[in-house]
């Protein structure tokens, strides 16, 4: 602990804070996460244990570093890169409309963390705004793996509270007990069309019943033709039948028609159809990406 | 984890991966990382403190049947028994027996490995399950456990065992289990039909939690031996031209091996717990009397070194540094719990738990008796609860004694 220096506190994670440091040595600045550890009788958080297990081996340019985990008697602390600012604070320090080589670049730096996640047989399972972080080279990285899991056969969804609302698929509003990596790809489709409207939300909805109506507004009510076992799920209801009325050139106006595609394809509520990351990667929506993005590999 | 995946990282150990692989970092979610070398079964932590190897065993043994029964009774899914045995085989291969007792450290791997499966159980009932099986295990009257300062003490050890075994193992607590592998070896050999052969296969592939062979080979192997194992054992022909388990580019002799070690579970008398930690005893008593000398040593060691230093050794001054020093000897050994203590207990005094209990006895006398009166009924059905569970233990260590027994006559009458 005597190897870094506290700067300012950054703020509250979902299981301790989260200070600015240096390490003293090389003055390097990180970010540590503190658990304390003894108020708590029933020892290390599963969330903390998550985050470390599945982060100490995440090594990627898209994802958070953990650097390392210090152990004492009272507290955990789990030493992360430090990043600038995460992608909610950036949309709030915009002056005007986000420049689209910037969406491009942050969409597909994290298709790319998530590609490697996913590859690597895991699944975040809370993808936001929050948890992206930005530095000042303009990267783009996944954080707060505290929900995250690894996978192997399908995965039961152990709590309808995975994902925070607003970029949860409507699988998982409708109660789905096996989810896959499919989970992601809907949060990042909403993330996208988030990042191409300057942060404006594309699904702020305020119940579960609310956010399947603002999907379904958008892409129309799924039935069994569109989405075969839909009305199987376990909290299948059925809702008013809306037809896909408002195209998405209405709803994200800036973004050019490659891009309304990409965001189409991962917008699918049948997520067996959704479109997974490596393939995103490669739609031709990424085709003409500064190739300084492109090729910036780990 | 899917097959493909299972595959790709075969083929990447054996470095004849025909993509190019991606410049990504690596992930080791497998059990490849770890296999332990030969030299540390020669001279294991316990061994250095004085243990002899078949006690060593017997200890490993007791304690992962003891998580097994503990997950069997807490309703926890196969594979957090199968993580929780495999976390105190790993623990022991880089602490001993003699400083780290094998119960708190198995209470403390079955917790964690709870969590890490997704199906996380309270310590309390981690604990009360152990009890309850050192009960039956002594064929005493079923009793609940009581909570007092030796309940705390002991939640406070558990704690501490899982943090332990999180830091002994470098926090990698995945475990890549070969049980899925049976399932998709049985499926492309196209026996994934036959029942029996898949169960029996999956029970050796349990028993093999509790000999070392998940430290010594790779998940595929042990697969094979089970699968070998189990079609000896109930005669069916297995394709042999070309052998069936080349398919899966693992060596007959290393399936041997294996199978050998799972064999000699069932060869072993059944193990003595007080036996067993009658010989611990002995040898920590010995360790903590070694500590002490050893302490003793380096302290006079430091104050000829200090004699030296300062030639005008009689000052006031360096006398009474020396009483000072003279002083701490007393810290009984393994004082990293006992030093401690003090502060501790400060601690736990604080800790809302206790205050709840000073409030409702001093103050509130009806509502103590409410709660008391509330204990008693959940005692009882503590007592209920327990009755069925121990009747659900007797069943299965029954199966489960007549299976090992009549595995060890089937082996005997083939050797």
């Amino acid at each position: 602990m005597q190897k870094y220096e506290k700067l300012e506190k950054i703020g509250e994670g979902t299981y301790g804070t989260v200070f600015k440091a240096k390490n003293k040595e090389t003055h390097e600045i990180v970010a540590l996460k503190r658990v304390r550890l003894d108020d708590d009788d029933e020892g290390v958080p599963s969330s903390a244990l998550r985050e470390i297990c599945l982060l100490k081996e995440l090594k990627h340019k898209n994802i958070v570093r953990l650097y390392d985990v210090l152990h004492s008697e009272k507290k955990l602390t789990l030493v992360f890169e430090h990043c600038d600012q995460d992608l909610k604070k950036y949309f709030d320090s915009l002056n005007g409309e986000i420049d689209l080589d910037v969406v491009k670049s942050f969409m597909y730096q994290l298709l790319r963390g998530l590609a490697f996640c996913h590859s690597h047989n895991v699944l975040h399972r809370d993808l936001k705004p929050q948890n992206l972080l930005i530095n000042k080279n303009g990267e783009l990285k996944l954080a707060d793996f505290g929900l995250a899991r690894a996978f192997g056969i399908p995965v039961k969804c152990y709590s309808a509270e995975v994902v925070t609302l607003w970029y949860r698929p409507p699988d998982v509003l409708f109660g789905a007990k096996l989810y896959t990596t499919s989970i992601d790809m809907w949060s990042a489709g909403c993330i996208f069309a988030e990042l191409a409207n300057s942060g404006r939300p594309l699904f702020p909805g305020s119940d579960v019943d609310d956010q399947l109506k603002r999907i379904f507004k958008l892409l129309g009510t799924p039935n069994e033709d569109t989405w075969p076992g839909v009305t199987q799920l376990p909290d299948y209801k059925p809702l008013p039948v809306y037809q896909p009325s408002l195209g998405l050139a209405q709803v994200v106006p800036r973004l050019p028609a490659r891009g309304r595609d990409l965001l189409a394809r991962l917008l699918t509520c049948n997520p067996a159809l959704r479109m997974p990351a490596d393939d995103a990667m490669a739609h031709a929506y990424f085709h003409d990406l500064n190739p300084s993005v492109k090729n910036d590999r780990c | 984890m899917s097959t493909t995946t299972v595959q790709n990282q075969t083929k990447n150990n054996n470095g004849t991966a025909t993509k190019p692989q991606k410049t990504y970092g690596k992930i080791v979610l497998t059990l490849h990382n770890c296999l332990l070398p030969e030299s540390i079964f020669k001279q294991t932590p316990s061994q250095v403190d004085g243990l002899d190897i078949e006690t060593e065993t017997d200890l490993r043994i007791l304690g992962c049947e003891m998580i097994q029964t503990a997950g069997i009774l807490l309703k926890l899914p196969q594979v957090a028994m199968a993580t929780g045995q495999m976390y105190l085989q790993r623990f022991y291969y880089s602490k001993s027996f003699v400083r780290y007792p094998m119960e708190t450290t198995a209470m403390g791997s079955i917790y964690l490995a709870s969590k890490v499966e997704e199906k996380p159980c309270r310590i309390r009932d981690v604990i009360n399950v152990f009890h309850h099986i050192k009960q039956v295990r002594a064929q005493k009257t079923i009793s609940p456990l009581i909570v007092d300062q030796n309940y705390i003490e002991l939640k406070n050890q558990v704690i501490k065992a899982e943090r332990r075994i999180l830091k002994e193992l470098g926090f990698c607590v995945h475990v890549k289990h070969p049980h899925k592998l049976i399932v998709v070896y049985l499926q492309l050999l196209q026996y994934e039909k036959n029942r029996q052969l898949m169960q029996l296969a999956w029970n050796y592939m349990n028993d093999a939690l509790r000999t070392d062979v998940f430290m010594r080979f790779p998940p595929e192997t042990i697969a094979c031996a089970c699968i070998y194992l189990t079609a000896r054992k109930i005669g069916l022909p297995l394709p042999n031209n070309p052998h069936w388990f080349l398919l899966f580019k693992v060596p007959e002799e290393d399936i041997r091996e294996v199978s050998l070690r799972i064999l000699q579970l069932y060869k072993r008398s059944k193990v003595n717990p007080e036996e067993l930690e009658g010989k611990i005893d002995a040898l920590k008593k010995i360790y903590q009397a070694n500590k002490h000398i050893q302490a003793q040593k380096d302290r006079e060691a430091k104050a000829e070194e200090k004699k030296a230093d300062s030639p005008a050794a009689s000052t006031s001054k360096d006398s009474k540094r020396d009483i000072k020093k003279e002083k701490s000897p007393k810290t009984p050994p393994l004082s990293k719990y006992h030093s401690s203590g003090h502060k501790k207990r400060e601690r736990r005094s604080r800790s809302p738990y206790d205050r709840k209990r000073d409030y409702s006895s001093k103050r509130h006398k009806s509502r103590s008796r409410d709660r008391e009166l509330d204990r008693s009924r959940e005692r009882r059905m503590d007592d209920k609860r327990s009755r069925m569970m121990s009747r659900k233990y007797d069943d299965y260590d029954r199966a489960k004694s007549s299976r090992d027994g009549r595995d060890s006559r089937d082996e005997k009458r083939k050797h």
